[in-house]
């Protein structure tokens, strides 16, 4: 989903590692020209819940209640305030929803459950980020100010953690550039335990509602940044890599990370 | 050092730059369709090749120099090749952005220094630089790039002092390059329309008595900037480049040492139009204005603001001498409100015009008995009827002229019946439709191109005289008095 046509891809073998995706989360095929794998990809089922997926924060219907704790995530200060400017025509954006956002402020997981992402290694599809470094993806601060966030090239880029090993992941909290309001197109979330994601690659939340990034089309709604981030359910989806993608905001072409965080458990082998 | 390949095409003759700078000199878009003022070459001139690249250097990856920048996206001609800066913060991604954003300008890597003297060293292909630091750098480092034989764009104001103003005057002298200074309102098509088409080939405002400019910005929109997490410069680099702390640095304009405060950050742009609009400068100035709210003492919100050096206000008073009399401009600039925004006024017998950059500040009136219509007919009119509900209207208020008769009217008194009829409403027909510095870098590359500095819609000399213009005002705030410009003020020896 693009608003400005002008975009420039500027990593051409990206394509390379095109994906199509599956409702069960077992990696496709890339097939860059559609074909039976994208067909399947665009089964409404496709990515992680969809539009009409359950509340986000919902603890693991797997666990038992006593083998829960409650995870409170710290979240920034607001950096804008009122009514968010209108961000143009965007066929699959949520309405805001002040009350399901309080819902989810704290939520409930398996026991031993951390944000594993903290202080890992980040890397990018644009390795010499336009503003700030890598690393202030995980560094645990999700303030909207200058200074902490990460500004990657125009066009379809990613962003990836090595979590260092195997982890079960249950939620995902993702910001990006929450200081003034903007949508993030084609957000898509995906973990795998292969560093190239070309094999076993989950989607766990795809925006992509047209399929304009050519890796499968998502039934999960496009949304205004704020200070609370976006709250992804990882359904416990076993992978030590996490890779997120977007591909400009409404803003301007580019992309930017102030934080990410992914609560998870170590696998149980 | 220069990775960047030597594309550039070879100039292939003086004709066809003509004709482009013609095109572009004289055309203008307006709604539903394009306006060709004056001479244009029209449509042929349009489809002529765009004109040799120029190799540019930005110097100053601020705010300012992002401006440039952004602006520069649709000017043909402009080949980036380098920046420098001081603040790896701002230079960095300057040169990415370049190098990404602006692809279809630039190929290859845009390289990155600190200083000017090492990039003008190691960049010896470069025809151009741009300024865009703090003030009191620009005549030190026009002079550097125009004594190394390169054009110089470099934004306005042309310094925080008078004295380096002048220098930049013999700078560009003594030297041969092309020397535009970032007054960009000189070549706005909206303003030329106005200026060229309104006031002085139709006279439509008849004489103008009273000139009116303002920049109101608000607490919000003035805010004392901060500095990034963990972007503090050293304050060993600091101080070697000249700055007493951060800031100083990132609030520059608001300390003497290296700027001119508001009234010359804002107002040079529109106490300049005074000058441009009737082609004179001022005989007096009177002015007030002091550091009332950035004053270190504690705001309504509990926090201690920032402490400035230079006005936060200023309200100043013009006296010039048209041919057709005396005519005198306020200006103010205020950065506790954001009230009406900013935008110049011209008040003339027969009509008035509110101009801005932004493009809702677009109104001509006339004055009762006034008939313009005639001037809104034909192919290519200069203005047009107003539309309905056009944003501002307030400013003269359509009414009926049998007002209705107040409640006391039978019984104490009449009803004052000498104000004035309301005006009739027409717009500018011309609308810049690229961000409002692009016409000026275009009017730039243009006389790079062709080497021809008569061809420059802000040589150094005009711009020198709206900076004493400018700067004069805080000789009359000092004073407390009127102080009167001679004519040994605007020329430099």
């Amino acid at each position: 989903m693009k608003l400005k046509s002008n975009i420039l891809l500027i990593a051409g073998g990206l394509m390379a590692a095109t994906l199509a995706l599956s409702s069960c989360g077992e990696q496709k095929p890339a097939s860059p020209s559609g074909g039976e794998a994208k067909k399947e990809a665009a089964a409404p089922a496709a990515s992680g819940g969809g539009a009409a997926a359950a509340n986000p924060a919902a603890a693991p219907a797997n666990v038992p209640a006593g083998e829960l704790v409650e995870i409170k995530p710290e979240y920034p200060k607001a950096m804008f305030v009122g009514t968010p400017v209108p961000v143009g025509d965007i066929p699959n954006l949520e309405k805001a929803d002040p009350e399901a956002v309080k819902a989810r402020l704290t939520f409930q997981l398996p026991k031993g459950t951390e944000n594993v992402a903290k202080g890992k290694t980040v890397t990018s599809s644009d390795p010499l980020p336009i503003i700030g470094t890598l690393d202030l993806v995980t560094d645990g601060d999700a303030d909207a100010a200058d200074g902490c966030y990460v500004e990657l090239a125009p066009g379809h880029q990613w962003v990836q953690i090595d979590l260092g090993a195997e982890y079960d992941v249950w939620k995902i909290l993702l910001w990006h550039f929450h200081k003034q309001a903007s949508v993030y197109f084609d957000v898509n979330v995906q973990i795998s335990n292969d560093p190239e994601f070309k094999t076993g690659v989950t989607s766990v939340y795809n925006s992509d509602h047209d399929d304009s990034s050519k890796l499968g089309k998502g039934a999960d709604l496009a949304y205004t940044e704020t200070n609370h981030g976006r709250l992804i359910d990882g359904k416990g989806t076993r992978g030590r890599f996490v890779r997120i993608w977007s591909n400009g905001n409404t803003a301007n072409e580019m992309n930017h990370y102030i934080e990410v965080s992914v609560y998870g458990t170590p696998a149980k082998k | 050092m220069n990775a960047i390949p030597n594309n550039s095409p070879e100039p292939s003759g003086l004709s066809r730059f003509m004709d482009r700078r013609g095109f572009l000199r004289n055309s203008a878009a307006v709604a539903g369709g394009t306006l060709l003022l004056g001479t244009s070459k029209s449509a042929m001139a349009q489809a002529a090749a765009a004109g040799r690249k120029i190799k540019c250097a930005l110097v100053g990856c601020g705010a300012q120099g992002d401006a440039l920048r952004t602006a520069s996206k649709t000017v043909d001609g402009i080949h980036w090749v380098a920046v420098a800066d001081i603040w790896g913060y701002n230079r960095k991604p300057m040169a990415r952005r370049m190098e990404l954003e602006n692809k279809h300008q630039v190929e290859g890597t845009v390289n990155q220094y600190e200083t000017i003297e090492e990039l003008l060293e190691k960049e010896p292909s470069i025809e151009a630089v741009f300024i865009a630091t703090p003030d009191f750098l620009h005549a030190p480092f026009s002079r550097l790039a125009l004594e190394k034989g390169k054009s110089v764009y470099c934004e306005k104001m042309m310094s925080n002092t008078i004295d380096g103003a002048r220098d930049m005057v013999k700078a560009g002298r003594e030297n041969k390059g092309i020397f535009q200074i970032g007054h960009q309102r000189h070549s706005n098509p909206r303003y030329i329309n106005l200026r060229d088409n309104v006031i002085r080939k139709n006279n439509l405002l008849g004489r103008v008595t009273h000139c009116y400019g303002q920049w109101n910005r608000g607490v919000s929109a003035s805010v004392p900037l901060g500095v990034p997490k963990n972007q503090d410069i050293p304050q060993e680099m600091l101080s070697k480049y000249g700055y007493a702390d951060m800031l100083q640095f990132r609030n520059w304009r608001f300390f003497s040492k290296y700027g001119a405060g508001p009234l010359s950050d804002l107002g040079a742009h529109q106490i300049d139009m005074f000058n441009w609009m009737y082609d004179t400068q001022p005989v007096s100035v009177i002015a007030t204005g002091a550091v009332d709210y950035y004053d270190g003492s504690t705001g309504e919100d509990g926090v201690q603001k920032a402490k400035f050096e230079l006005p936060d206000n200023v309200m100043c008073l013009y006296e010039f001498k048209l041919p057709s009399g005396t005519m005198r401009a306020y200006y103010q600039v205020l950065t506790t409100t954001g009230s009406q925004g900013f935008y110049e006024k011209h008040m003339g017998v027969k009509g008035s015009a509110i101009i801005s950059e932004a493009a809702l500040y677009n109104q001509v009136y006339a004055e009762p008995g006034n008939d313009w219509t005639k001037f809104s007919e034909g192919e290519n009119p200069f203005i047009a009827k107003a539309a309905d509900k056009i944003k501002n209207k307030f400013w003269e208020q359509s009414r009926n002229w049998e007002k209705p008769k107040p409640p006391s009217y039978t019984k104490v008194s009449a009803a004052d019946v000498r104000e004035s009829k309301a005006l009739d409403q027409w717009e500018l027909n011309v609308t810049l439709n690229e961000r409002p510095h692009a016409p000026h870098i275009r009017n730039f590359i243009e006389s790079v191109q062709t080497n021809d500095a008569n061809h420059l819609n802000c040589n150094v000399q005009a711009a020198f005289k709206s900076c004493v213009t400018v700067l004069k005002a805080y000789e009359a705030i000092e004073k407390g008095t009127k102080v009167l410009f001679t004519p040994e003020d605007f020329t430099v020896a």
